[in-house]
């Protein structure tokens, strides 16, 4: 697992760091986009009234509503996805092209290599989305502002489930196809693909940036817990085809 | 012992190995001889599960230290990193060991994998596989991209390694090579074993036969003289003017398959 870990180090580092800018420039502009919006409520522009509505600038006003929707409903939620896509991609795909992965399987058995590449791919993500979504929490901390914190775990439910979801999404991408190209575009294509589908009412359960934004909490301050157990069902199925995949992948 | 038995992989309709039996012994070093295209690479492969055979039985146990045809290794690592890495994947993998081949071969254990070169690769490759205690030890191509002072060394530890009983099934192209190591031979065309033997016994079942010029024999046209042909043919008792046949011409017979 220590190679595994090796491997992930730079990409990690860089998500993460990409993610601790993302949010520095968001949490000090408060007092900017609370006034942005207030300009634009004097200016009773239409579209703000039709899409935003009244009163929000008032709501962005407190901190805690601020870090929630700005940092967990927007920023940092918006790339949950593409954090579990970018770490999982490489996994298996980045041996197969290399050719290397002949010398992880004549020293350990399918089932190790598997479990071994998994296991710390799951450790990275969840380190990752876990540090970030304290942030909002150590932040308010050093900065002296008063945040509840709450909803933290609810939001924080959300983006794990979601970032499970999508890196077991990759990860079979990363089995089944022999170049790292392939992985990404099939698993982009896959967020695409289900986020426009996901617009009709009929097959919005598709759409899962619904979930991992968390509207159900800003709107019933409540996690969808069946969403969170289908999006945990669908993981471990698509955990277990990947590994049927290794299994019985030619190398 | 290692024993292989009705062993087949097919890609689609393309046959790869076709109905493959032989046995390594204990102690044994045996090679798999072909022309490219001829099933030894994917033989190996289905030994070690890294392919799926479609029927056939392999039965070995123990460890096996492989050193693949294509020796690919990370390129972002350096050589030391990749040892210790090895060493915490391979049962059996003695670090010091590996280390001190590596400085033998003259390889900077600082020096990153995607600066060295081919012949490089395969020494570091040979230097994990021979620091590997293990039970079968499978070479495929050991001498791959190596200039001739470098093959020389990677061949002297192949063969300490058959000295010291470790048991050894391994491919080459180069015959002058198997001619010194193996103690057994199995030349293969197109998936299926064509001749099987000990080293020694199957040279010596081809003779080379000296005919009148142009009298045609059923055997394999070697070389032509002013005077006469010379053909390999199939040794048999009733034939007394004949003269041994160099391996790399059975081989050659034996793959063009126009021997009697």
């Amino acid at each position: 697992m220590k190679k595994e870990f090796y491997d992930m180090r730079f990409r990690a580092l860089v998500l993460f760091f990409i993610m601790l800018t993302l949010f520095l420039l968001i949490a000090p502009l408060q007092n900017y986009a609370v006034e942005s919006l207030k300009n634009l409520e004097r200016s009773s522009n239409q579209l703000y009234e039709k899409y935003i509505g009244p009163g929000y600038s008032q709501m962005l006003a407190n901190w805690s509503f601020y870090m929630y929707s700005q940092w967990f409903g927007k920023n940092f939620g918006q790339l949950v996805p593409i954090i579990a896509i970018v770490l999982a991609f490489p996994l298996f795909s980045r041996e197969t092209e290399n050719g290397t992965m002949e010398f992880l399987l004549a020293r350990r058995s399918r089932f190790r290599v598997f479990m071994s590449k998994t296991a710390s791919g799951f450790i990275v993500l969840f380190s990752s989305l876990l540090l970030l979504s304290m942030l909002p929490t150590l932040y308010s901390f050093i900065a002296g502002k008063d945040f509840i914190g709450d909803g933290v775990p609810m939001f924080t439910t959300s983006v794990l489930a979601g970032g499970t979801l999508w890196f077991s999404v990759t990860l079979f991408f990363s089995v089944l196809f022999n170049d790292q190209v392939k992985p990404i575009l099939a698993s982009i294509g896959t967020l695409a693909l289900t986020t426009v589908l996901g617009l009709l009412k009929s097959l919005s359960f598709l759409n899962t940036y619904h979930y991992i934004l968390g509207i159900d909490i800003f709107n019933y301050g409540e996690v969808d817990i069946p969403y969170t157990l289908a999006l945990i069902v669908i993981s471990i199925i698509l955990l277990f085809s990947g590994y049927f995949a290794f299994k019985n992948k030619e190398i | 012992m290692l024993r292989v038995k009705n062993l087949k992989k097919s890609y689609g309709h393309n046959i790869a190995v076709d109905n493959l039996s032989f046995e390594v012994k204990d102690g044994e070093v045996f090679a798999l001889l072909g022309p490219n295209g001829a099933g030894k690479t994917t033989t190996l492969k289905c030994i070690l599960g890294l392919r799926k055979k479609n029927a056939g039985i392999v039965n070995f146990d123990g460890p096996i230290a492989y050193l693949p045809e294509e020796k690919n290794l990370y390129p972002s690592y350096k050589v030391e990193k990749l040892i210790t890495f090895a060493g915490e994947l391979t049962e059996g993998l003695n670090v010091e060991k590996a280390i001190s081949l590596v400085k033998e071969f003259d390889i900077d254990l600082r020096e990153k994998i995607s600066n060295l070169s081919r012949g490089m690769l395969t020494l570091l490759y040979l230097a994990l596989v021979f620091s590997q205690e293990a039970n079968l030890y499978i070479m495929d191509e050991p001498t791959w991209g190596l200039d001739p002072i470098m093959r020389s060394q990677a061949l002297k530890l192949i063969k300490d390694l058959a000295q010291s009983g470790k048991t050894i099934l391994y491919t080459s192209h180069i015959l002058s090579e198997v001619e010194k190591l193996a103690d057994s031979i199995a030349i293969m065309k197109k998936g299926k074993i064509l001749e099987m033997g000990q080293k020694d016994e199957l040279i010596n079942s081809y003779m080379a036969v000296k005919v009148e010029k142009g009298k045609k024999i059923k055997g394999y046209l070697w070389k032509s003289t002013e005077t006469e042909d010379i053909y390999i043919v199939k040794r048999k008792e009733e034939l007394r003017d004949y003269e041994p046949a160099p391996f790399g011409v059975v081989f050659e017979a034996v793959i063009k398959g126009d021997v009697q």
